[in-house]
């Protein structure tokens, strides 16, 4: 892939001396080259395949802590950009909230991937026929799967990053994931279950899937007919990857500091040191996994990445910043401003969200369970930092410590506080799971994320549901 | 690097032949916003874009190529080769000759900057007052779209839309309950009214200064625009084009019978002058018109684009709108409304003595689109006792299906219509109404 585009160090000589004579308090330039691929299936057919090439920048400037952002397609007029930013950022807005951002070392680099299996040397036909040999294997599973929709994507940037504190980077980083989605229909309804998959560094990802997807295929067939869950409160076992999506939505977003800076309230509640969880409770976000889609060891502000506690023996004792809201509650930026496209200013996100793994075997953590809930795998979730909410892709119910009855629509919702609060075993068998989603925030999604956990039980979870 | 940036002098118009069947669009879209949240650097921004797109078919096989900076031949050259192994197709192109260019919305003129920061500095200061510990949160923006296709058959067409889009609210913390506010408005023919968006918000704080609980149960429920959004996308899902194609459409044979309560009319809308979408053809140069998808409760049109009306042998309706920028259209209805009842906010408050009305929702989307079962953690809901709004309820989960709610559940449609915006969940624009239902499950944590 280097040697397909090859490096140009004048890029960032020339970025950085535009940046350096700019007539602002601070400037970053931005240019990207992307290139990405997309397919998507329908049983054994190709619906559509895009190949998109992505090639412009961003420039964002600070003038008395007013920030003006402007981006745009191709790398022409870089000068002109530059210019239009400052005079954004000098547009008369004064809110009294200027404050000078934190100085950070000046960071030189140039990162390269380090590909196991590289998909751009994988040809589009190869790609398909992996996604069409699923479909096969998913509809020879069970006569009532009606549909095998498959969706694939691989993702390429090269970028260049300047600022005028002397920071210059060029890296690669590579994306790729997808889903298989078996939908199974008869005359009274449709259901559906899904494979997931990701990666930043392997093709590889995508192959060794049969045994999930004939799976998906019977799970979604035996759904059918599942009774739809009875709303209340229960003890719930949540499985590694639903686990992953649990940290990620009922705290990790909770502890992105651009929600929490000028909320006096919540930082009454976020204090360090503040009693979250059991004694056995470890989440961290780190940027570091290699291969993991949220691996990001240097951020959109050109901040090396940081592996960084949030709760460590049930303690909050850390949060998720970028340059700007590590200064405005006087913390270290933490290496996690990031944007999905230079269409976008960097924002404070997750990377890869870890639930330390526990010392519970899983068999008993459904112990002494008299009626609850086992949720696996997801379609996602939300969060508004007090409430969260995740829906379970499979459910089924627990009655005397056994799992017995599939169970359809379980919603799993809470407080977030009480709801940490009430996790009172982390399994022992950690998962790094990966999916082919990713996180949505300010209009920026998906942007890739990954979230490594083992099981949990959870006492009193309130489940959303109309059966009775 | 340099030589991606460049274009081929000369490369301004797609050069068709008489051996090409395809379409060429030039999209370009402009952003400018005022954004300002408590504790944060205020952002005043502008991006600019601009995509080529151009769809191929070859021997029956689809090719896309879009680019930021490739130019036309290089283009087609990359849609051709993709067409090699792209999806068969039934693609045909419109007589372009028949549509006219057209402006919908204002013109950006650089004044409006101004407008809009005196704008957002009003409602942030609004907003502030609410309460000490309010975290306002305000984002004005101005939205143009500049585009222009041809096709093979020789024609070309070009349009200018533009929107204002107002997004303001915030949050109070207060121990763990989060009382937050957001409310949305779209206007294509004027900047919206930010008093009356002040007024409405303000009123909505009041409404939840007051927190309640209420017993678990089965409960009347106002669905307020953005969560009557939520039950469309499964309603959408039915209709679309590419589950028809699928086989996973319970409606699939449904067209011209009743599919949902009579009480209920949807249309896909082109022509409502405030609509981010209105226009007279749609992204793929097809004509546009009022199509009823569901009138009175009975299904009429499925939504199509091109490709899906031509695999049903059926006219295109002229639904086939790009979700983003560099995508292939696909079938998306115009901008997206519900008939009006009679009934306003007040009159379905005071049709039973107790009554809840949703605003918000975590979570509150399908998990299964097609069977349209939603549960979702109520953040913004609020309760009603003999006409008036007491309080606002915690802790409590609201589920319904879709297609229960929008038929034998449904017991007026209101008369306050809002719009929603297209987003992230939501891949049309709709103005919709506050739709009354009767007996919700409502779940509530002792």
């Amino acid at each position: 892939m280097s040697a397909q585009y090859p490096v140009d160090e004048s890029i960032l000589s020339a970025l950085s001396a535009v940046a350096m004579r700019a007539e602002a308090d601070e400037i970053e330039i931005r240019l990207e080259f992307n290139e990405s691929t997309q397919i998507n299936t329908l049983n054994e057919r190709v619906t559509s395949q895009t190949h998109v090439v992505d090639i412009g920048g961003n420039v964002r400037a600070f003038v008395n802590g007013v920030a003006g952002f402007v981006h745009f397609d191709g790398w022409d007029n870089i000068q002109r950009h530059v210019d239009d930013a400052i005079q954004l950022a000098k547009w008369q807005l004064d809110f009294g909230q200027a404050i000078k951002r934190d100085e950070v070392q000046p960071v030189r680099l140039v990162q390269r991937l380090d590909m196991r299996e590289d998909p751009m040397a994988i040809p589009l036909e190869g790609k398909v026929e992996v996604l069409l040999h699923y479909a096969d294997i998913a509809r020879a599973a069970h006569p009532q799967v009606r549909s095998v929709n498959a969706r694939y994507f691989d993702r390429y940037r090269h970028l260049w990053f300047v600022n005028n504190r002397g920071t210059a980077i060029e890296q690669e980083k590579l994306d790729l994931g997808g889903t298989i989605l078996v939908v199974a229909r008869d005359r009274t309804g449709v259901a559906q279950r899904g494979v997931s998959f990701g990666s930043s560094n392997d093709f590889g990802a995508v192959r060794g899937l049969e045994e999930e997807v004939r799976s998906a295929a019977l799970t979604a067939v035996e759904l059918l007919n599942a009774p739809e869950v009875v709303g209340g409160e229960y003890p719930v076992v949540v499985d590694p990857h639903l686990a992953g999506v649990f940290a990620h939505e009922a705290f990790g977003h909770l502890s992105e500091a651009d929600g929490q800076v000028g909320d006096a309230g919540l930082l009454a509640e976020m204090y360090i040191g503040r009693n979250f969880g059991p004694k056995g409770l470890h989440i961290y976000d780190t940027g570091r996994d290699v291969g993991s889609r949220g691996y990001l060891p240097v951020d959109d502000e050109g901040v090396e990445a940081a592996d960084i506690d949030l709760i460590k023996d049930g303690v909050l004792v850390g949060r998720l910043h970028s340059r700007e809201t590590a200064a405005r509650l006087g913390e270290k930026p933490t290496g996690n401003a990031r944007a999905l496209h230079y269409r976008f200013p960097p924002i404070v996100r997750m990377r890869n969200t870890v639930i330390a793994p526990g010392d519970t075997p899983f068999e008993d953590l459904f112990r002494g369970i008299k009626r609850g809930i086992f949720a696996k795998g997801t379609h996602g979730g939300q969060t508004n930092g007090e409430l969260f909410t995740f829906l379970a892709a499979e459910a089924y119910l627990i009655e005397d410590g056994v799992v017995t009855t599939p169970l359809r629509n379980a919603v799993l919702t809470g407080n977030v506080f009480s709801t940490l609060a009430a996790i009172t075993a982390v399994g022992n068998d950690f998962v790094r799971y990966e999916g082919g989603g990713g996180c949505g925030k300010a209009g920026q999604m998906p942007l890739p994320v990954s979230h490594h956990a083992p099981s949990l039980r959870i006492e009193r979870c309130l489940v959303g549901g109309r059966g009775a | 690097m340099k030589a991606f940036a460049e274009r081929t002098s000369g490369d301004d118009e797609v050069k068709w032949t008489r051996e090409d069947i395809g379409d060429a669009a030039l999209l370009h879209r402009e952003v400018w916003s005022v954004e300002v949240k408590g504790g944060q650097s205020p952002m005043v921004q502008h991006g600019s874009e601009e995509v080529r797109a151009l769809r191929i078919v070859h021997q029956g096989q689809l090719g896309f190529s879009t680019s930021r900076t490739q130019g036309w031949d290089e283009l087609k050259r990359m849609a051709y080769e993709a067409a090699r192994n792209g999806p068969d197709t039934r693609l045909d192109e419109p007589d372009l000759n028949t549509v006219r260019s057209f402006t919908h919305g204002p013109t950006w003129q650089p004044g409006y900057l101004r407008h809009m920061t005196e704008g957002a500095q009003t409602l942030y200061e609004r907003l502030a007052s609410f309460a000490d510990d309010f975290r306002p949160s305000v984002s004005v923006a101005y939205h143009a779209t500049r585009k222009a296709l041809s096709n093979s058959r020789g024609g070309s067409a070009s349009w200018e839309q533009g929107y204002w889009e107002i997004t303001a609210g915030g949050r109070r913390v207060s121990g763990t309950d989060f009382h937050g506010l957001n409310e949305t408005r779209l206007r294509a023919d004027a900047m919206p009214d930010i008093a009356e968006l002040g007024k409405s918000l303000a009123e909505r704080f009041q409404w939840g200064e007051k927190i309640l609980t209420v017993e678990s149960g089965s409960y009347p429920v106002i669905l307020l625009a953005p969560i009557v959004m939520s039950l469309f996308t499964s309603v959408l899902a039915r209709l679309s084009g590419p589950a028809l194609m699928a086989g996973n459409s319970p409606w699939e044979d449904r067209k011209d019978q009743a599919v949902l309560s009579p009480l209920l009319t949807l249309w896909s809308d082109p022509m409502t002058p405030d609509g981010p979408r209105t226009g007279p053809f749609d992204d793929e140069g097809t004509p546009t018109a009022v199509r009823p998808l569901i009138e009175q409760g009975v299904l009429r049109n499925f939504v199509l684009d091109r490709e899906t009306a031509g695999r049903l042998a059926v006219e295109p309706p002229g639904m086939g709108y790009r979700p983003a920028l560099n995508a292939l259209p696909t079938s998306l209805p115009s901008n997206l409304v519900i008939a009006p009842g009679s009934l306003s906010l007040a009159d379905l408050i005071n049709s039973f003595p107790r009554v809840l009305i949703l605003q918000g929702w975590i979570g509150g989307r399908p998990t299964n689109p097609l069977r349209g079962d939603i549960s979702g953690n109520a953040s913004d809901l609020y309760y009603a006792e003999d006409g008036a709004i007491v309080g606002r309820v915690k802790n409590a989960v609201v589920s319904l299906n879709a297609f229960d709610v929008l038929s034998h559940q449904l017991r007026a449609v209101g008369s306050d219509s809002r719009w929603v915006p297209q987003g992230m969940m939501q891949a049309a624009p709709g103005k919709l109404v506050p739709l009354l239902i009767d007996g919700v499950s409502v779940n509530v944590r002792k």
